[in-house]
């Protein structure tokens, strides 16, 4: 009854600015420039507002489907459980893979860097809605929306601390991305603060195995490929004319972008946090983040193609270790088969 | 003596041996037509087609192997393994060199799907920084077919004519066993006991790997 009337008021609040603003545009016609101007910023403020209000809606309405049953605030960091109320245990998992991030981030990063997690908000839901079921997993969603387009993966639970950390990571740089607005469209949510060893090799076999001559020629390391190919801008260079792509098809998966981004912020270390946050001297994301990281686009190509080169081939081939196991459990259950005679 | 053990081997396995190494010799070029065949410059669709049949190569190493530790055991055990206990060495060395020709017949399907990765890669151009790995998954396979192997050999030579019953047994005690700790609610152990068993260093940690046969 009370949301409901939350509700209710907060429609009717949302008609007030739109009133406003028509009776303050209306005299804005025959005001000079000075106080037209003024009135303009004072329109921009109410629509600011409407925006706002529009938002709350949105949550109430969200609110209302799914019940919120339960929830959790650790170190500035708020973790919703819509629907559902979750065990002691989960509930743990969830608060020291938030601190564990956080002191992460301080320690590799530098003393301030969990203030990226501050005001975080997310969601864990279960799909069948009840987490002490057998067989059941969960789901991380930006936001209070469990149906969000940053729904992350399945996880089985109890949960882990050690997930609740990489996500938690991972949040973290989705949010130092969205400081900027060119770099959050080029990323995506494929930037992370976490240690990824394979994200170089990852991103080397996408773009040997691109459809894109142009980003296979990247792969082999003409720098000139590689920047046409990392650029938003440059659609008509993404494939030569003798490749077969798809209309609208991409060159090279986010993936490649955020292995980009994940250089920079190695080459600039702490600068880069600083940096991506001011005012860009380009759109090219590429040159946003040289910028950022404090080195020209050619040095950061450079570094970033040093790094895809050295990721090495060795995950195709078996190891010494690998065989050495193989071999070890072989005589084990060759011992074993020795154990009995027959009569 | 391990020359006729082998010799006996081979005959009596020759013709299973020559199937698997058939279908595994032909497993790459398949692999590519199943990937589409169609952008025969970049190897793509090689690459895609040994994704979707790697499953099915682990699957050949288990099923092969299990029949190649069990063949020659059911030959021997019509005769009350007269011939084996007959001869003038241990009961231990026989069953090592049994076991011992049983793996060295592995070799064979091993170098099939060597040289079926090596035809299929030669159908295709690969760009400069894609490289053949035909070796590599070969001795992959054969590793894990090689541990297939020991495995069956061991339950094969300890459980007897109970073979085949007490396998089931195990797998079903296994998967009961998972089925147990889920709805106990102690996933976690159930989780820790199929990471020792499925991840490296485990028993079937070689069959979690993934076997490649083109890649940067």
């Amino acid at each position: 009854m009370c949301d409901a009337g939350q509700v209710r008021l907060a429609r009717i609040l949302s008609v007030v600015p739109l009133l406003a603003a028509a009776m303050l545009a209306m005299p804005a016609s025959r005001a000079d420039a000075q106080s037209a101007a003024e009135i303009g910023q004072r329109v921009a403020a109410l629509a600011d507002s409407m925006k706002a209000t529009q938002k709350l809606l949105n949550a109430e309405r969200v609110r209302q489907a799914l019940p919120l049953d339960d929830s959790l605030v650790v170190d500035g960091v708020t973790v919703l459980f819509p629907g559902i109320a979750i065990d002691a245990r989960n509930r743990n998992a969830v608060r020291e893979g938030i601190i564990d991030a956080r002191r992460s981030l301080d320690e590799r990063f530098g003393a301030g860097t969990s203030s990226l997690l501050d005001g975080d908000l997310w969601s864990i839901t279960f799909p069948n809605h009840a987490p002490n079921a057998p067989f059941e997993r969960a789901a991380f969603a930006e936001g209070r929306d469990p149906s969000a387009r940053t729904r992350n993966g399945d996880y089985s639970l109890p949960l882990s601390a050690g997930e609740i950390e990489d996500f938690m990571l991972s949040r973290a740089g989705r949010r130092l991305m969205q400081r900027n607005a060119v770099l959050d469209e080029f990323v995506g949510v494929a930037f992370s603060f976490r240690d990824n060893e394979r994200q170089a090799y990852v991103a080397r076999r996408l773009l040997a195995l691109s459809a894109s001559s142009v980003a296979r020629n990247c792969a082999a390391g003409a720098m000139s490929a590689c920047r046409a190919v990392l650029n938003p801008q440059a659609r008509d260079k993404w494939f030569a004319p003798s490749d077969s792509a798809r209309p609208n098809a991409r060159a090279v998966p986010l993936g490649v972008h955020g292995s980009l981004a994940r250089t920079a912020l190695d080459v600039g270390g702490p600068r880069f946090l600083q940096a991506i946050s001011a005012p860009n001297t380009s759109d090219e994301p590429l040159v946003i983040l040289a910028t950022a990281a404090g080195v020209t686009p050619d040095s950061l190509l450079r570094a970033w193609s040093a790094g895809l080169n050295e990721s090495g081939a060795t995950n195709a081939e078996p190891t010494l270790a690998f065989a050495a196991a193989a071999f070890f459990w072989s005589g084990f259950f060759l011992l074993i088969a020795t154990r009995r005679r027959p009569r | 003596m391990f020359r006729t053990i082998l010799r006996t081997h081979w005959m009596w396995t020759r013709t299973l041996v020559a199937g698997i190494s058939l279908v595994v010799f032909l497993m790459p070029a398949a692999a590519w037509r199943l990937g589409g065949g169609r952008t025969i410059l970049v190897g793509r669709s090689v690459a895609d087609g040994m994704q979707a049949l790697g499953p099915m190569l682990a699957f050949l190493a288990l099923l092969g192997a299990f029949v190649l530790a069990v063949y020659p055991w059911t030959v021997d055990a019509e005769t009350k393994h007269v011939y084996p206990l007959s001869l003038p060495i241990t009961w231990t060395r026989y069953v090592g060199m049994r076991f011992l020709a049983g793996a060295l017949t592995l070799v064979v399907p091993a170098v099939a799907l060597y040289l079926g990765g090596r035809l299929a890669v030669s159908m295709i151009v690969l760009p400069p920084l894609l490289h053949s790995y035909a070796g590599a998954l070969a001795v992959r396979w054969l590793l894990a077919a090689f541990v297939a192997y020991s495995m069956s050999f061991a339950l094969q030579y300890l459980a007897g004519r109970r073979a085949t019953v007490v396998a089931l047994l195990i797998v079903l005690g296994i998967v009961g066993l998972f089925a147990g700790l889920e709805l106990a609610g102690a996933r976690d152990v159930g989780d820790a006991i199929g990471r020792f068993l499925f991840e490296f260093p485990g028993p079937l940690g070689v069959f979690s790997e993934r076997g490649v046969l083109i890649d940067v």
